[in-house]
């Protein structure tokens, strides 16, 4: 009787913790901001940065990097100053410099750079930066894999879970972006 | 027959150019043009945070992608395993079995099926096969390559024919050296220890800017063998001491931005005890000497790579009735084209020749050889992101033939030789990453181990007591694999989990002393015959993980069990192969690292369940079973980094009960050395 009694208040408590715990994630994801952007880090910048490398018109040395925002993007706004600040005045990786410049999505027609780098949230500026690419052979990279798969960018960048690297082929083909053959055996083409 | 041999090749090379061709117009009309460059391990490494290889289907891919059950020693795996050849680093490897008959002789097989002069694994460094055709084994001790300017070792289980062709039937083991291209590698090591160890080595990289690189090698090693007793079954020959010497020149230059030439020159040689495949100890002195070359273009047909090379290969034998030395003379080329068609398939065209020769020995006076035609394609498809399929075809002509004089009494004439051997090898492959960390391979392969040359006849030896002899009717070895692997990745611990359950299946064995040919001699020639068939069945299971950021661990264990139906040969003895009861059932190894700051320690164990070994017979011929107790054993090395340059390494073998009984050769002994290593 005493061990029932026991059972019984051992079911109350899980009862309870559950019920709690269901609570605690339900207010968890109310309350949460509604971006859930992913921060840029240094480990992220670096997987671009040896993308870059592959680029087979961008050789070896300085790359003038085009971070292309929304100023009226929140979003777009922060990505932009956060890779600004990851790539300093200068951002080493394999054979590469890279040097940030940042753009505003109205003034993407007139940056001097050798590669956009298009910001997540920028959706507005997608299409000139698309337009811009083709006119100009600027290649450009995202870690917005929907920029890539709609064509803005050549190369879409994920880190996490496990390290992506997309490829636009026919905004390939109207930029006149090649990649090194070898590494475009081992990525995700569409 | 000169004109006939070139009307044959001709027919060949035609029906080849005919598979191949259809495939590079088909190229050539849908590939992209692309720039590029040959594979740079150590950037796409970087890059995708693992490994890189391109040992599984030709094409670079991923190790966690590879549609093979594959493991890969990295640099670091190397040098924290604190072995001093490549037999030491490979014992730590799930599923890799070794024989370590004496301290500087070892015959490594994978998933069992481990013998003296053991044939079923092909050994490549950077794509150059090291296997010795001429007698189906790889001398460890004589490849010509220092564990510093190794990158990585892979080591592929199961049948892998579809890509390399013959031999690559237990699996392949392909040892990638740093390009001097991309790589830097310049280090020199001095290494004492026990048994009278005295070892140097240097790696050299000389670059010229961006353009090229040339690495240069050179090592040299004395040491005793065991001084444990050699057993009554492996005959009476006193041991002589161990030495070693390899130099290696390596190459590879930017023709232009589309172009690059490699080359590579190497001479090196082994000497010491080892027990041959009818379990006596012999004396073996391996000299081996290659040149290659490589060109590598990145054309609008896709990613062209011929490759020629030779091999020269002298190995000398001397036993206690038979002293000898086969020259072994290997001529291969190559050319492949590796191209995507669309975004998401991936093919790879090839075509090989190659030419292997050696004289008939002791007796000399014939010569056995064959020329080798094959075709290949490989075919990988992304289905979807997370589902590829990935089927390879390797079609093989080989013929087979003999020169020269034949003793009296003979059983063969050369016409016996006058045969082709036609072989078609596949391997088949469905990966699924069903989730972000898990992933499912099915995986099957077949592939044929050829007859050696010895098997094939080289080995020609007349007596007044014996006489002894290869067979041309000696039939391949058909191998045939079946295997489920999962893998599971664990973030939370920073490892891997991986199952694999296999079947495996190999038909017609060969052994080298099955049968007596019957009105031949006096006396009768005792000579190689095909014995019967075998099954193996395992699973295997790893876990590897990190903690506390400095430490590393992994626990793996293999359970195999193995039913051989061979035929009784020789008046009902054993014909010198025995798997189903040499073949440990429970192997276990675990490892523990710990490296912070200056040092860096790690500590390896292995247990092996009682099994037998082959022993020979003491009088007729044939084999029997010796018992082989279960056993413990420890390897570990301490290393402390003296200045930014030079770091101090105390490594040891078989740490734990010494001397110990691991094969039904002599017992090993403990072995413990220190290395001073200065890297700049």
């Amino acid at each position: 009787m005493i061990i029932f009694s026991q059972m019984k208040r051992r079911a109350t408590s899980a009862k309870a913790l559950l019920v709690g715990l269901a609570l605690s994630i339900a207010s968890a994801l109310l309350l949460a901001p509604v971006s859930l952007r992913a921060e840029i880090t240094r480990p992220d910048m670096l997987v671009a940065g040896r993308a870059i490398g592959f680029i087979d018109k961008l050789g070896s040395g300085d790359v003038r990097v085009g971070i292309v925002f929304a100023p009226e993007s929140a979003p777009s706004l922060q990505q932009a100053n956060e890779i600004r600040d990851l790539l300093g005045s200068q951002f080493r990786v394999g054979n590469h410099v890279l040097r940030p410049v940042m753009v505003r999505a109205d003034q993407v027609n007139n940056a001097g750079v050798d590669l956009f780098l298009l910001t997540e949230g920028a959706d507005i500026a997608a299409s000139s930066v698309a337009a811009s690419s083709r006119a100009r052979k600027i290649p450009c990279i995202t870690f917005d894999l929907a920029q890539e798969r709609n064509g803005a960018c050549v190369i879409g960048v994920q880190t996490r879970p496990r390290i992506e690297i997309l490829f636009n082929r026919k905004a390939a083909a109207e930029s006149g972006t090649n990649l090194s053959s070898v590494f475009r055996l081992m990525i995700t083409e569409n | 027959m000169k004109n006939d041999s070139r009307c044959r090749m001709r027919s060949h090379l035609l029906r080849s150019a005919t598979v191949l061709a259809p495939m590079l117009a088909l190229a050539a009309l849908v590939t992209t043009p692309a720039a590029g460059q040959t594979i740079d391990y150590g950037s796409l490494e970087q890059l995708f945070g693992e490994a890189v290889t391109t040992s599984a289907t030709g094409s670079p891919d991923r190790v966690t992608d590879v549609p093979a059950n594959m493991e890969i020693l990295t640099a670091d795996d190397i040098r924290r395993s604190g072995a001093y050849d490549i037999p030491g680093i490979l014992r730590h490897v799930l599923g890799v079995d070794v024989l370590q008959w004496n301290n500087d002789n070892a015959d490594v097989g994978l998933r069992g099926y481990d013998q003296a002069f053991s044939p079923q694994v092909l050994v490549l460094i950077d794509g150059r096969q090291v296997y010795a055709e001429h007698y189906g084994y790889v001398p460890w001790a004589a490849l010509p390559v220092e564990l510093a300017a190794i990158r990585q070792i892979e080591v592929i289980k199961g049948p892998n024919a579809a890509l390399y062709g013959f031999n690559a039937v237990s699996g392949v083991i392909n040892i990638i050296t740093y390009n001097p291209l991309y790589d830097d590698v310049n280090t020199a090591a001095l290494s004492a220890g026990t048994q009278g160890m005295a070892q140097a080595s240097a790696v050299q990289t000389i670059k010229f800017g961006e353009n090229g690189g040339v690495r240069l090698s050179a090592s040299g090693r004395l040491d005793d063998d065991f001084s444990t007793p050699i057993p009554v079954s492996a005959g009476t020959l006193p041991r002589i001491g161990n030495d070693r010497f390899a130099f290696d020149l390596n190459g590879v230059f930017r023709l232009s931005n589309k172009v690059q030439f490699g080359f590579e020159a190497s001479h090196s040689g082994a000497a010491s005890n080892d027990i041959d495949p009818i379990y006596s100890l012999v004396h073996d002195r391996n000299l081996m000497t290659s040149i290659k070359g490589q060109l590598t273009a990145d054309t609008n047909f896709g990613l062209l790579q011929a490759t020629v090379y030779r091999n020269w290969t002298t190995h000398r034998y001397d036993g206690p009735n038979l002293n000898t030395a086969f020259k072994d003379e290997a001529t291969v080329a190559q050319f492949q084209d590796l191209f995507k068609l669309g975004a998401a398939h991936t093919i790879r065209a090839s075509l090989e020749y190659r030419h292997n020769e050696v004289g008939t020995m002791p007796y000399a006076g014939g010569k056995i050889f064959y020329d080798d035609y094959a075709a290949s394609a490989m075919w990988d498809w992304h289905v979807t992101p997370a589902l590829t399929v990935t089927n390879a075809l390797r079609w093989e002509n080989l013929h087979l033939g003999r020169t020269g004089s034949v003793p009296n009494g003979y059983p063969f004439s050369n016409a016996d030789w006058n045969k082709t051997i036609t072989e078609t090898s596949y391997n088949s492959a469905l990966v699924w990453r069903v989730s972000e960390v898990d992933t499912l391979r099915f995986l099957t392969g077949q592939g044929d181990q050829l007859p050696s040359l010895t098997n094939l006849g080289a080995l020609l030896f007349t007596s007044p007591f014996y006489n002894a002899t290869g067979n041309p009717d000696v039939d391949p070895t058909d191998v045939t694999n079946y295997e489920i692997d999962w893998d599971r990745s664990l973030p939370g611990i920073g490892g891997r989990f991986r199952a694999a359950a296999f079947y495996e299946q190999s038909l017609d064995f060969i052994t080298n002393a099955g049968v007596i040919f019957p009105g031949s001699g006096p006396p009768p020639y005792l000579g190689a015959s095909n014995v019967g068939n075998s099954m193996a069945r395992g699973i295997e299971l790893s876990l590897t993980g990190k903690f506390a950021t400095n430490w590393r661990w992994g626990a793996n264990y293999r359970f195999e069990s193995i039913t051989d139906r061979f035929t009784p040969v020789l008046q009902g003895n054993s014909p010198f192969v025995d798997f189903q009861h040499v073949t440990p059932v429970h192997v276990v190894k675990a490892n523990l690292g710990w490296a912070s700051g200056r040092w860096e320690t790690d500590a390896y164990v292995y247990y092996q369940s009682a099994t037998r070994g082959l022993a020979s017979l003491p009088v007729g011929v044939g084999s029997y079973l010796t018992p082989v107790p279960g056993y413990v054993s420890f390897d570990a090395r301490v290393a402390y980094r003296l200045t930014d340059w030079a770091t101090l390494a105390v490594s040891g073998q078989n740490l734990g009960q010494s001397p110990q009984q691991q094969t039904s050769g002599p017992k090993v002994e403990r072995r413990v050395f220190a290395t001073v290593t200065v890297t700049y």
